[in-house]
C-alpha cells in the first residue's frame, strides 16, 4: 500500500482518544487488600458487566472509524492483482484492448478458469478504472482479427461489448489485431494512447518487436505453458474413420516432467440414437460406441484409424485422456462424411494443354501443385444437367469452343448455387459451333486476335507480387471480349483491353481470362501469376461452395436469406458491403447446416492444428518495460474506504440507539 | 479507598509506644488484685462441707463432728498464683490496618495482651507468651517464653510484643496453632488462663477443637477476636477487586451487593466458634481496633473473671 498524503496518517494517533474516553467512563474497580476476602461472595457489578460487552464493541467501532478516516485522508493506493493503466498527469486515455479469442485461449489456468475468461476479466478491470473522457476500443485477435467495438467514450457500451464476448475455436492473428487496434486510436485526440494485448501470443510468427513498441502485454499467467491433446478433424476415409490428432506434449519437444505426465489416451467413435447410416439401411436404434483406438504416445501428430462395421452420418470422435488436458473443447469432433471435400473440375484438351512428355494436363498439374487439399477431377465434357456439376466447388475450363444451351443452363444454375468457374479463352472460340455461346461468362461473341503485349501488373495487383511475372507474356494471340459491360474487369492487357473479367451470379462467380493455358500460345502456365490466379479462384470456391470443411473463423458466403444452424444455435448472416455478399463466420468447430431456399447442405468447421501444438510465447522484451511502467496495478481505494467510513458510522449510531433503547426499557 | 500494601513491619499507628499505652490501659481498666475463685487449702476460713471419701483427713473438723454428729471438713479461700498465657496470632492478616483504624490488628491485640500482662504481673501472676504464625511461632525470631512471675516479666512481654511482625500465612498457622495449644495444654497448671488473640478468619477447624479441649481441662480459655473496622462492617461501594492478605486469592465483586453475604459469613464463623468453645468453658470476645482499649480490656477481664458476655459484641 502506498499513500498520496502520508501525513494524514497522523490522524490515526487520535485512535487513543476513544480508548481514553472508554476507560474514563468505565471507571476502574477499586483494588484493595482485604484479609477476609475468602468470606466475600463474588458479585460482578451489572454496570461493569454491561461496560465489558457493549463498550468494547463501541470502542472497537470508534477506533476503526478514526483509523478509516486517517486512511481515507491519506488516499491509499493499493497494489493488487487488478489491472490498471497508469495515467501520467491525470490526462484522459485512449485505450485499445486486444483480446485473443483463439482456441489456445481456452486452455485452463491452474485455478480452473479459461485464459479467455481471465483476459476478459482483465479487460473489465481496466474498464472499471476508466474515467469520463477515456476512449476505449475492443479488438479481437482470433482469426480473422476484427473490431468488436470502435473507440468509444461510452463506458456502458464497452462493458456491454465485453459481456457479449464469448470464447471461440479460432486461430490466432495478433499481428493483424494490433494493426486494427492502432488504427482505432489514430484518429483520437488523446495524448496518451495505449494498446493492451490480453493474449497468450501463440501466433504463427513471433511478434515484431518494432510493432510492439509501447504496447502493454500484462497478465503473464496467460502465457504459461500448458499440455493438451486434441482432435483437429475426423473424416470418413476408405470405409473407416480417420481422426487427425495433435498433441503438444511429445517427448521430442516436451521436458521430462511433461513426458512423465503422459497418460493413456484413447479415441472412441460414437454414434447417437436415430443417426442415418452412410448408404442404405435403417437409422441407428441406440447410442453407442462403434470403435475405439489407443493413441500411441510420443507423436506430436497422428492420423488414427477407427474401423467400424457400419458407419453413420452423425458420428463423432471423442478423445479420452488420463493425462492433463488443458482444452476440453478440442477433445470431441464430428466425423465429416465423404463428399464434403472441395472438388475442382478441370476441363482441358490434352492435345493442346499438355506438355509434350505426356501425363496429366498442365491445368491438373497446376491445381495439384497448389496443395490446397482439394481433390482435382479431370473432365472430358461439361455435364448438361446441374446434378452432374453439384459435386464440384470450382470448374476450370481451358479453351472451350463455346457452351451449348443445355450446358449454359446447368452452368448458370450451378453458379447461382455458389459455384466458381474460370474459363481460359483460346483459339477454339473461333470454331464455336452454331448455337453455342460463352454465356453465362460473357455476353456476345469474343474474337481471337493477335497480340504482343503483356498484362498490366498494376491492374492485376490483387495477385500480389506474382502479378509482375505476367507483364512480359507476349502471347501469340488473345481473346478480345466483344462486350465487357456486364462484367467487372479484374486485370487488363498493357494496352488497356480486359484480360480477366468476372461476373457474379447468385452466390457464384464466373471468371473469364482472355488467354488459354496452351504453351503453344503463351507461357502463361509457367508463370507464377498463373498459380496465383488459380489459388485465388480455389479460395473463392472454398468461401462460396466447396470446401464444406473449413477452418473455424473462415467466412462462408451464403445467400442473404440463408439460415445457418451450428453447434451454438443459429449463426448471424452478415453482409459485406464491398463485395455485396452475405456471409457467415463460424466461431466454433463442429457441424453446420446451411438452409437457403430449397437447398440444404452440411458443412464442417475444423480446428487449426497449430492452435493446439503452438506454445504460448513470453511477452517480447520491448513490451516488458512499458508494461511494468504503464500497467501499474495500483488502485485508489479511497472510494471503498469512504463507503466503509459511512458504514461504520451507521453501525455506531445504530449501536448507540439500541443501547439507549435497552436502557430505557431497563 | 486506596489499596493497602502488605506490611512486613507491624503498623502500630496510634497504639505506639506500647509500653506506655499498655500501662495506661491497665491502670484505667483494673486496679487491685483479683480474688481466687478456687477454694481449698489456704489461710482464710471459707466454711464447711460434708466429708467425702478421699478428702484430706487433716482437714476433718472435730468440733463440727461433735456439734453436728457428722464428718465435715474445713474449707479455706486461698490467694493462689494464676498462670496467664498470652497467645497471639501473627499471621499476615493480623498486620492489616485499614484507613482510619488506629493501628494494625496485631498492634491492637498486642496492646490488650501487654495491658493484661501488666495487670497479671502486678498481681505477681506468672505470665507467658506464645505466637501463632509469624516469626515467633515454633521458636522463630520472636521471643516466646513460659509463664514466670519475676520482676522483669512485664518488660519481657513488652519487648517481645514490640518486635512482633505479621508474617506467617494460613498454612503455617495450622501447624503453629496445633503446636502452641498442645504446648499450653500439656504444661499449664489447672486454673491457668489462656488468652488467644486472633482475627479467626482462617483458623482451621481442628484448632478450635484443640482450644476447646484445653478449656475443658480446668483452664480458662478466652479467644479474643480482633477485627479491623472494615472487616467488621464491610463499608465498600461499587466495583471492587479484593486481594487476600494470605495466599493469592483475588476476587472481583460489588461492595453493595456483597456486603450482606460477607456479614452473614462473618456471623456464621462467630456462631460456630462460640458453639464449640462455650460448652467447654471457653469464651469468645470480639473486639474492633477502633474500640476504646480500656473498655476492651475491662470486657476481657470480665470474661476472664467469668462474667456474662451479654452485650459484648462490638
Amino acid at each position: 500500500v502506498s499513500f498520496l498524503l502520508p501525513a494524514a496518517l497522523l490522524v490515526a494517533l487520535l485512535v487513543g482518544a476513544p480508548l481514553a474516553a472508554h476507560f474514563l467512563r468505565r471507571g476502574r474497580a477499586t483494588e484493595l487488600e482485604f484479609p477476609a476476602t475468602s468470606l466475600v461472595p463474588e458479585a460482578r457489578s451489572t454496570a461493569r458487566q454491561r461496560a465489558r460487552l457493549e463498550d468494547r464493541a463501541l470502542l472497537a467501532l470508534r477506533s476503526l472509524l478514526i483509523l478509516a478516516l486517517a486512511l481515507l485522508g491519506a488516499s491509499p493506493l493499493l497494489r493488487c492483482s487488478r489491472l490498471s493503466v497508469a495515467r501520467p498527469g491525470g490526462a484522459s486515455l485512449a485505450l485499445s484492448l486486444v483480446i485473443d479469442d483463439s482456441l489456445s485461449m481456452r486452455a485452463k489456468l491452474p485455478d480452473g478458469r479459461e485464459r479467455f475468461a481471465r483476459a476478459v476479466e482483465g479487460a473489465r478491470e481496466l474498464v472499471s478504472q476508466a474515467r469520463e473522457g477515456d476512449a476505449i476500443s475492443i479488438v479481437l485477435a482470433g482469426k480473422p482479427a476484427r473490431l468488436a467495438l470502435a473507440a468509444s467514450t461510452d463506458l456502458d457500451a464497452v462493458k456491454n461489448t465485453l459481456d457479449a464476448l464469448a470464447a471461440a475455436d479460432r486461430s490466432t492473428d495478433v499481428t493483424a489485431a494490433l494493426t486494427i487496434a492502432r488504427s482505432t486510436l489514430d484518429s483520437l485526440p488523446h495524448v496518451e494512447k495505449r494498446v493492451v494485448v490480453l493474449s497468450d501470443l501463440a501466433d504463427s510468427e513471433p511478434l515484431d518487436e518494432k510493432a510492439l513498441q509501447g504496447v502493454l502485454v500484462p497478465l503473464p499467467e496467460l502465457r504459461e505453458p500448458w499440455q493438451d491433446c486434441g482432435i483437429v478433424a475426423a473424416r470418413v476415409r476408405s470405409g473407416g474413420v480417420e481422426a487427425e490428432v495433435v498433441c503438444n506434449d511429445a517427448p521430442a519437444k516436451a521436458g521430462a516432467q511433461q513426458a512423465k505426465n503422459q497418460g493413456a489416451r484413447r479415441l472412441e467413435l460414437r454414434v447417437p440414437k436415430g443417426s442415418a447410416p452412410l448408404g442404405e439401411g435403417a437409422p441407428r436404434e441406440a447410442d453407442g460406441v462403434l470403435a475405439t483406438a489407443r493413441l500411441e504416445g510420443g507423436e506430436s501428430s497422428a492420423a488414427v484409424r477407427l474401423e467400424a462395421p457400419r458407419l453413420y452420418r452423425d458420428m463423432s470422435v471423442h478423445l479420452l485422456s488420463d493425462a492433463p488436458d488443458a482444452i476440453a473443447q478440442d477433445d470431441e469432433a464430428p466425423v465429416i462424411p465423404p463428399g464434403t471435400d472441395l472438388v475442382l473440375g478441370a476441363l482441358a484438351d490434352p492435345a493442346t494443354a499438355s506438355v509434350q512428355t505426356g501425363g496429366a494436363t498442365i491445368l491438373e498439374t497446376a491445381l495439384r501443385a497448389l496443395e490446397s487439399g482439394a481433390r482435382v477431377e479431370p473432365l472430358s465434357v461439361l455435364p448438361d444437367d446441374v446434378a452432374g456439376l453439384e459435386r464440384f466447388g470450382a470448374l476450370f475450363i481451358d479453351d472451350p469452343a463455346g457452351f451449348t444451351p443445355e450446358v449454359r443452363g446447368s452452368l448458370s444454375t450451378w453458379l447461382e448455387q455458389g459455384g466458381v468457374a474460370l474459363v481460359f479463352l483460346g483459339p477454339a472460340l473461333e470454331s464455336a459451333p452454331l448455337g453455342s455461346s460463352f454465356e453465362p461468362f460473357l455476353n456476345g461473341a469474343p474474337r481471337w486476335q493477335p497480340s504482343e503485349g503483356g498484362v498490366d501488373a498494376k491492374s492485376a495487383s490483387w495477385l500480389g507480387e506474382a502479378a509482375v511475372s505476367l507483364t512480359d507474356l507476349a502471347p501469340k494471340g488473345r481473346a478480345r471480349f466483344a462486350s465487357a459491360a456486364d462484367n467487372h474487369v479484374l486485370a487488363r492487357w498493357s494496352d488497356g483491353e480486359p484480360w480477366l473479367v468476372e461476373r457474379r451470379l447468385g452466390r457464384g462467380l464466373a471468371l473469364c481470362a482472355g488467354l488459354p493455358i496452351s504453351v503453344a500460345v503463351s507461357d502463361l502456365a509457367l508463370r507464377p501469376g498463373f498459380l496465383a490466379l488459380l489459388d485465388g479462384v480455389v479460395q473463392e470456391a472454398r468461401t462460396r461452395r466447396g470446401g464444406r470443411e473449413r477452418l473455424v473463423g473462415e467466412a462462408w458466403d451464403v445467400s442473404a436469406d440463408a439460415e445457418v444452424l451450428g453447434p451454438a444455435g443459429n449463426l448471424t448472416v452478415q453482409r459485406d458491403p464491398e463485395r455485396e455478399q452475405s456471409y457467415v463466420e463460424p466461431a466454433l468447430r463442429g457441424r453446420y447446416r446451411l438452409v437457403g431456399g430449397k437447398a440444404s447442405e452440411e458443412r464442417f468447421a475444423v480446428l487449426d492444428a497449430e492452435e493446439i501444438v503452438r506454445e504460448p510465447r513470453p511477452a517480447p522484451e520491448a513490451t516488458r518495460d512499458a508494461t511494468a511502467r504503464a500497467a501499474v496495478s495500483q488502485v485508489d481505494v479511497s472510494r471503498e474506504l469512504a463507503f466503509g467510513v459511512l458504514l461504520l458510522a451507521a453501525i455506531e449510531l445504530t449501536a448507540r440507539a439500541l443501547r439507549r433503547t435497552r436502557r430505557a426499557t431497563a | 479507598m486506596d489499596g493497602l500494601p502488605l506490611r512486613q513491619k507491624l503498623d502500630w499507628g496510634r497504639i505506639a509506644p506500647l509500653s506506655l499505652r499498655a500501662r495506661a490501659v491497665a491502670e484505667g481498666a483494673y486496679t487491685g488484685a483479683h480474688r481466687s475463685a478456687r477454694k481449698g487449702a489456704g489461710v482464710e476460713f471459707g466454711g464447711h462441707r460434708n466429708y467425702v471419701p478421699g478428702d484430706d483427713l487433716r482437714r476433718l473438723d472435730r468440733h463440727a463432728l461433735m456439734r453436728h454428729a457428722r464428718l465435715m471438713v474445713r474449707e479455706f479461700e486461698t490467694e493462689t498464683e494464676r498462670h496467664l498465657y498470652l497467645l497471639l496470632d501473627a499471621t499476615r492478616s493480623m498486620g492489616f490496618r485499614s484507613e482510619g483504624a488506629p493501628g494494625a490488628k496485631l498492634a491492637f491485640a498486642a496492646l490488650l495482651a501487654a495491658a493484661l500482662g501488666y495487670v497479671a504481673s502486678r498481681e505477681r501472676d506468672p505470665v507467658g507468651l506464645g505466637w501463632l504464625g509469624g516469626k515467633g511461632a515454633g521458636g522463630g525470631a520472636f521471643q516466646s517464653f513460659p509463664p514466670r512471675s519475676s520482676s522483669d516479666t512485664f518488660e519481657r512481654v513488652l519487648s517481645a510484643l514490640e518486635d512482633a511482625e505479621a508474617t506467617g500465612d494460613d498454612a503455617s498457622a495450622t501447624e503453629s496453632w496445633s503446636h502452641a495449644l498442645t504446648h499450653v495444654g500439656d504444661r499449664s497448671p489447672r486454673g491457668s488462663v489462656l488468652v488467644v488473640f486472633s482475627d479467626v478468619l482462617d483458623v482451621p477447624s481442628e484448632a478450635i477443637d484443640e482450644l476447646a479441649r484445653v478449656a475443658s481441662r480446668a483452664r480458662k480459655v478466652v479467644l479474643v477476636r480482633v477485627l479491623d473496622p472494615v472487616e467488621a462492617t464491610f463499608p465498600f461501594d461499587g466495583p471492587l477487586r479484593l486481594r487476600s492478605s494470605e495466599g493469592d486469592h483475588v476476587i472481583e465483586t460489588d461492595g453493595n451487593r456483597a456486603r450482606r453475604g460477607y456479614l452473614e459469613a462473618l456471623a456464621r464463623i462467630e456462631e460456630d466458634v462460640r458453639t464449640r468453645l462455650e460448652p467447654r468453658g471457653g469464651a469468645l470476645l470480639t473486639v474492633v481496633t477502633t474500640d476504646d482499649p480500656v473498655l476492651a480490656l475491662r470486657r476481657l477481664l470480665a470474661v476472664i473473671a467469668g462474667a456474662s458476655l451479654e452485650g459484648d459484641t462490638p
